[in-house]
């Protein structure tokens, strides 16, 4: 096992010196009623200590990228994310220098690990950072023709839709019928939403042959849109494993547009550590600068309005009330029972 | 995009080779030729062949700079596997004796149906599902490939085209005359064996689908739907034989085009879109040694219907052989293969489209190579598991029946021990016993023997002409047991004569196919050894073709007569150099039919 090493935060990318700490210190003394040459001496003693372990400690630390002012975390973090946030793991650990890595929920965390998922997905010591909607993808060139036939792009018009053929909603007969997909909700809570969002719209018997793109998690869902993009027509997931797969969509097979159900869930996005750098990481999360970058991760923060967010993405509507502990296994009986895994 | 910090191991590497070398340790040798160092663990990859070359070159990369798993070497290694047969030994037990190379931790057939066909198999005998865990290295739709002039004269590329029109040109009895071009014969359509092809099991699936206007949601009702059938049969009906490799019918197809008569072995073949670079490029065998680019070019035909992807899983076995290190070590080298960019590029360059959504799919994927990566328009979903194995059995019940004399040598050197104190003619019956199992009970099967002066101056005897299995198994089992070997190797007027009898009776709704095994050169009195005109004969008639599938049987049998009998019947070779490989080696034969 990696040897657990302190960590001291800097901001990287202006002074992007350790001397920050005796800076720190004199703006803060005063509030401790400590003031003239003595805040001096007690400031530039303080710094000498943390100049002295940040030498000793951050000999090696990763260098962020250019241009942005981030924390840096001198230890080896992995960040370990599902299929869903891949472009969130992948974009810090990025920034950060740390490595990345797939992750199963479920799995024990590695030592000096971030695990990176919905709150519900993770034990209940993970501190929520974040949260994302639940939301739907649908290819831009089909996106029209179904808001013209529904009127809006919602759970309602998927399920009332699906199997309906193209040419009849004014499409190309080359797209066959609509179809869709959807991610099994026993694994994880995005898609226990996702489907309940469908699954109250009570479809039919025979709703099983219009679902022809089914997935472990709302991520892999994603992922097999893009790769298997005439595979289905819309797909409902958490937006965040939306957001990852957009930029892979324009490249492989079209644009994806998003549409948000009004109204519609939003679940807490949370991080886990395990061991005293990863902690220090995932208390970074919260900070500003974090919470700053979130919109260009595919997320929200849990209060206001994100900032940079991911062209494609919208603005969703008002936010529902998730599925009930006492619903869960009746939406889990509803797939198994109509779609089937 | 998820990344991984790699190890230098290079010393690992060295030092693990040198104790090797010094202790006198173990040295074991993979399908690749990579050595595993003495101390390390084998993580053998079962792959479908033809990303063999490909996981061959990943791993030698991954090897030189990772070795080390939780503290221990494990090194990877490659052994090809097609992926029916593979599918098969994981379910029933993989072969001990290491004909099949070791038990893989990942095992990466063409298309994740195979891994739902282990499980569906598995669970029957009451076993845990193995094949759960998997990641797709890389994609490739099944196409139909179709000569360019007769795609245009479907209306190609402004007309969709699909297997309705397979159906259709099928069964009408002007063939290709209906569409002005009577000189190309009947449509004739190339199609493997679901049960042994990935490209097989994917084009009878879109059969099925195509009959029933469904895109998902096949079901086992559809299978029995009288319609169903009728399409089915029907498609099935221009098949010109089927065979465990679409390499055989794109040898052949190519062969003809290099000798003027590319239009006259198969109108389709259905194959994956890769397969049509390689052809185009004059390899169809992707040897990596082309030939010159055929004369006229094979287009890929997106059927309008549909059409199911073959995807390229790599599983990490849930197997109780694979122990924790070889499960790390697996999972580190398919994030290198799937989640590098890089190695997603070399996939590119082998034809397929690649597995990582984030690397788009460029070149050699595009219309200069009769290929469009923006098709197809609709996807077919791969039916439920259960649905699958039921629509094999179907297509077992309707696929075309065969008419196949099987020609057998008894020549005196059958009588050799072949290993494991059994003679040659033993280990022959016992393949051709078992092999009957694989012929359905309506195929007409034939016995022929042969060595020299059987019948007077023939060579052969009919022992039971071609009739019906069901009316004739005790007969033939009878007489298969009862077979002795003695005399020389009358080899070429038998063929000829077994052909002229198939040919005599030629029935065009059925595959009309001679079966012949020999362990020896043809060494009759002179002029019965000339095989000039032996291949004449067999290449005489384009129409009525009556293929003989030669199986070269030990070491003593000529590869290369053998080999230019079955092209000179647009058929394949087939080799059990080693005795004992011989009741799998039929098997493989009898997929033909």
């Amino acid at each position: 096992m990696a040897p657990h090493t302190a960590t001291i935060f800097s901001t990287a990318g202006n002074e992007s010196s350790n001397t920050d700490g005796a800076i720190v210190a004199c703006e803060y003394l005063p509030s401790l009623g400590v003031s003239g040459w003595r805040a001096g001496l007690v400031a530039l003693a303080l710094g000498g200590v943390i100049l002295a372990i940040g030498w000793v400690i951050g000999r090696d630390a990763p260098t962020p990228s250019p241009g942005t002012s981030v924390p840096v975390i001198d230890a080896d973090v992995t960040l370990a994310c599902t299929q869903t946030f891949s472009l969130v793991c992948g974009e810090l650990a990025s920034r950060f220098g740390f490595a990345s890595t797939g992750y199963t929920l479920g799995s024990e965390i590695a030592s000096d690990t971030v695990v990176i998922g919905f709150a519900g997905d993770l034990p209940a010591e993970a501190t929520s950072f974040a949260r994302s909607p639940i939301a739907i993808a649908i290819w831009a060139e089909k996106a029209p023709r179904l808001q013209q036939a529904c009127g809006a792009v919602d759970p309602a018009c998927l399920v009332g839709e699906a199997g309906t053929r193209w040419e009849e909603l004014g499409g190309s007969p080359d797209w066959g019928t609509l179809r869709l997909g959807l991610a099994d909700p026993e694994t994880g809570i995005a898609d226990l939403e996702a489907w309940k969002l469908i699954a109250d719209q009570q479809p039919g018997p025979g709703f099983r042959q219009f679902v022809p793109l089914t997935s472990q998690d709302g991520g892999s869902l994603l992922r097999d849109l893009v790769l298997f993009s005439s595979r289905a027509d819309a797909v409902v997931s958490s937006e965040v494993a939306i957001a990852a797969q957009l930029a892979n969509a324009r490249a492989r097979a079209g644009r994806l547009d998003v549409f948000y159900p009004e109204p519609t869930p939003y679940l807490p996005v949370a991080a886990l550590g395990e061991g005293r750098a990863a902690n220090s990481f995932v208390e970074t999360l919260s900070g500003p600068e974090i919470q700053a970058l979130l919109g260009s991760l595919g997320l929200r923060p849990l209060t206001g309005e994100p900032t940079d967010l991911l062209e494609d993405l919208g603005e969703p509507g008002t936010e529902a009330a998730g599925a009930s502990q006492a619903e869960r296994p009746a939406l889990v009986a509803s797939w198994d029972t109509l779609i089937g895994t | 995009m998820i990344t991984r910090r790699g190890r230098r191991s290079w010393p690992l590497v060295l030092l693990a080779l040198l104790a090797a070398c010094t202790s006198g340790g173990p040295l074991t040798t993979d399908g690749s030729g990579v050595v595993v160092p003495g101390g390390c663990e084998e993580v053998p990859i079962a792959t479908s062949p033809e990303k063999f070359t490909l996981f061959t070159s990943l791993a030698e990369t991954f090897n030189a700079t990772e070795t080390e798993f939780n503290g221990e070497c494990a090194v990877i290694t490659v052994y090809r596997a097609s992926s029916g047969a593979a599918a098969r030994m994981l379910a029933e037990g993989w072969p001990e004796d290491g004909s099949a190379g070791p038990l893989p931790v990942i095992w990466s057939p063409a298309a994740s149906t195979w891994g739902a066909i282990v499980n569906e198999r598995l669970a029957g005998r009451g076993q845990a599902p193995i094949a759960n865990d998997f990641q797709r290295v890389m994609i490739t739709p099944l196409v139909l490939g179709m000569p360019r002039p007769m795609a245009e004269a479907l209306g190609w590329p402004e007309t969709d085209v699909g297997w309705a029109d397979v159906l259709q040109l099928a069964s009408d009895p002007e063939g290709w005359g209906a569409l002005g071009h009577p000189e190309w014969g009947d449509f004739r359509l190339g199609k493997t064996n679901p049960n042994f092809s990935t490209s097989g099991l994917a084009a009878t699936a879109a059969t099925y689908y195509a009959a029933t206007g469904k895109t998902s949601g096949l079901t086992g009702a559809d299978l029995d739907d009288p319609e169903v059938l009728e399409f089915v049969r029907g498609v099935e009906a221009a098949t010109v034989h089927y065979g465990d490799t679409t390499l055989t019918f794109l040898d052949n197809m190519y062969r003809a085009d290099q000798e003027g008569r590319g239009l006259t072995y198969a109108s389709a073949v259905a194959v994956e879109e890769v397969s049509i670079i390689a052809y185009n490029r004059g390899d169809p065998a992707d040897t990596g040694t082309p030939g010159p680019p055929p004369r006229v070019p094979l287009v890929a035909i997106y059927p309008e219907e549909g059409t199911l992807f073959s995807d390229n899983p790599a599983y990490i076995l849930d197997a109780p052989w694979v122990t924790e290190v070889a499960r790390q070590a697996a999972t580190a080298f398919r994030s290198f293969v799937i989640d590098d960019a890089t190695n997603q590029q070399r996939v590119l360059e082998f034809g397929f489209r690649p597995g990582n959504p984030s690397v788009a799919i460029g070149d050699p994927i595009n219309s200069a190579n009769g290929l469009n990566p923006n098709k197809p328009d609709t996807e077919l979903a791969v039916p439920d598991p259960e649905v699958l194995t039921a629509l094999l059995d179907s297509w077992e019940e309707n696929r075309k029946t065969a008419r196949v004399i099987m020609l057998f040598d008894v020549s005196g050197s059958m009588a050799d021990l072949a290993g494991g104190g059994d003679t040659k003619l033993a280990l022959a019956k016992q393949a051709v016993l078992s092999g009957l199992d694989n012929f359905k009970p309506d195929d007409e099967i034939g016995l022929w023997i042969f060595s020299t002066n059987l019948d007077g101056d023939n060579d052969y005897i009919e022992v039971i002409p071609p009739a019906p299995l069901e009316d004739v198994r005790p007969q033939l089992e009878e007489s298969i047991n009862g077979l002795v070997a003695d005399g020389g190797t009358g080899l070429y007027d038998s063929t000829r004569a077994a052909v002229q009898a198939v040919r005599d009776g030629f029935d065009p709704t059925k595959i009309n196919a001679v079966l012949l095994l020999t362990d020896g050169m043809c060494d009759d009195n002179p002029p019965g050894c000339e095989l000039d005109p032996l291949l004449g004969f067999l290449g005489s008639n384009e129409r009525d073709v009556v293929r003989v599938f030669p199986v070269a049987y030990g070491e003593d049998a000529s590869i290369e007569e053998l080999t230019a009998i079955a092209n000179a019947s647009a058929a394949r070779l087939y080799q059990a150099t080693n005795p004992l490989t011989i009741e799998a080696v039929f098997q493989q034969v009898i997929s033909n039919f």
